[in-house]
């Protein structure tokens, strides 16, 4: 395995919020989907990456061995990056800006930059602060994805988006792991988005990761489980992640669904849960989710 | 590094305009026997200061930092590249200044209109070479709302060396003063000039060496 990017025991404390011990990796060739709820802790662990903000404790290695402090310069020649507004300079065009970016990159490649102008209809005269939001993220991942990055990191790109342009941004998302010397890290409290697209989720909750897996492994291993009030006691709710209850019956998340079938046996019905079910219950726990 | 230089210029695309229009209201303005042997220190001074102020003022707005710091430079270059900006500036202004002096001196209504002389240049590379060197390191801070400071700066700039002489006079008697007069008359403006510039140059490290601490350790 080729590991392009090693989170290890990420620390971050503010005020009010504190990172703990945050730990994943991600390997060459698959998408990351990084998923919590707002304020759950993923722009702080994305700037922590950047080394927008300082670390209080922890490790990041990008590219099996280089320091995200160490070799800053190096690994960031490497990074194609797109945050969740646009910190551009939003008075010039789109061709001006991408000539001052361009310059920092010693792999520019003009002719991918063109053919995503092309492909995403940009108006190179346009200036940035006209175009619309979805526009402005096309730009981002224009400009992200035209130096030959092999870590492609996005906070929330399709947050605000409407549906035809976030279908856009995932098609091109998919089209780009055909490359498979690239990794991909994508933020986003919209799950439904990595259904489609993610090989691997790593959740985060109140600054600390529930899970870092496969999808298809954490898909596997939690289920819904739906039954009658009446089989619930103490030691029953114990095995549940999170519960809804209502006059009819509960709804309720589990991890492991080879035991809770043993427990429960033929009285519930089990079923597979979305990727919004495993984040609303394990949020809410045991608060009617 | 020059590319961050190169980009502080050009995400500024009106200031060249804009600075050109204010030179022609410099001189305007400040034609009378008063004023006109400091129209270009004036003139000179509040271009750079626009140029310095737009700068801060657009990476405020756009919250660019993230993106300058998400590409392949490090934060010191990040401050380095901007007081390299700044003393690039100052030539700017000094240069704007000349070449619409020299325009205007053929124009009639500008007969008293003398040539820039080497003195303005340093006391212009004087005068904002000290203010951007108590600006940078209070923008890297506080951000735009340095602003505040720099009027503080430009009074003290104005007004610090008669304090000062004052405050020499009362405690050391005005032999000292009388001392420091008779040494800048008699000595030539090359050599004044020398100490000036190379006093500021001074200033301009220290300030280099602060801002750039400051600016490590920021979060964006």
């Amino acid at each position: 395995m080729n590991t392009i990017l090693k989170v290890e025991n990420l620390k971050k404390k503010f005020k009010d919020f504190a990172l703990k011990d945050i730990s994943f990796s991600l390997e060459r060739g698959y998408i990351m989907g990084f998923i919590g709820p707002n304020g759950s802790g993923k722009t702080t662990t994305i700037k922590l990456i950047m080394n927008l903000i300082k670390k209080d404790g922890g490790k990041v290695i990008f590219f099996e061995g280089l320091d995200s402090i160490r070799n800053e310069r190096e690994i960031k020649q490497r990074i194609g990056f797109v945050y969740d507004e646009n910190h551009y300079y939003d008075d010039l065009t789109v061709q001006e800006m991408k000539y001052i970016i361009a310059r920092f990159y010693t792999n520019w490649d003009e002719a991918v930059f063109q053919k995503y102008l092309k492909r995403f209809e940009l108006p190179p005269r346009k200036k940035i602060k006209d175009l619309s939001k979805g526009m402005k993220m096309k730009f981002s991942i224009a400009m992200a994805l035209s130096h030959h990055a092999e870590l492609i990191l996005m906070d929330e790109p399709t947050s605000g988006l409407d549906p035809v342009f976030r279908a856009e941004i995932l098609e091109i998302l998919s089209d780009l792991m055909q490359d498979e010397n690239m990794g991909v890290l994508f933020s986003t409290h919209i799950t439904k988005d990595l259904e489609k697209i993610a090989d691997y989720i790593t959740f985060i909750n109140k600054g600390e990761v529930v899970f870092s897996d496969t999808k298809d492994a954490v898909m596997e291993s939690y289920g819904i489980v739906k039954g009658g009030r009446e089989l619930l006691n103490a030691d029953i709710r114990k095995e549940f992640i999170g519960i809804r209850e209502n006059e009819f019956g509960f709804e309720a998340l589990i991890r492991d669904v080879k035991k809770a079938k043993r427990v429960l046996g033929s009285n519930v019905v089990f079923e597979r849960p979305t990727l919004d079910d495993i984040m609303l219950y394990t949020v809410r726990g045991n608060n009617n989710a | 590094m020059l590319n961050l230089v190169l980009k502080d210029f050009l995400v500024q695309k009106k200031t060249p305009l804009i600075s050109i229009i204010y030179s022609v209201f410099f001189f305007i303005v400040f034609r009378g026997d008063v004023f006109k042997d400091f129209v270009y220190i004036m003139g000179s001074v509040a271009i750079s200061y626009i140029y310095l102020m737009y700068t801060v003022n657009l990476d405020e707005k756009n919250k660019s930092d993230l993106i300058i710091n998400s590409l392949p430079v490090t934060r010191r270059q990040v401050v380095m590249a901007r007081y390299l900006f700044y003393i690039a500036v100052i030539f700017i202004g000094i240069l704007i200044m000349s070449l619409v002096g020299m325009i205007l001196k053929t124009v009639p209504g500008f007969p008293d209109l003398a040539y820039v002389k080497p003195q303005d240049f340093v006391t212009a590379f004087f005068m904002i070479g000290i203010l951007a060197s108590f600006h940078t390191p209070l923008a890297y801070k506080f951000g735009i709302n340095a602003r505040y400071f720099d009027m503080a700066i430009f009074f003290g700039l104005f007004f610090a060396p008669g304090f000062l002489a004052d405050y020499i006079k009362r405690h050391s008697g005005l032999d000292t003063i009388n001392h420091f007069m008779n040494l800048t008359q008699h000595s030539n403006w090359n050599s004044i000039g020398l100490a000036a510039a190379g006093f500021t140059l001074i200033i301009i490290m220290i300030s280099l060496a602060i801002s750039i601490k400051i600016y490590e350790s920021r979060e964006f």
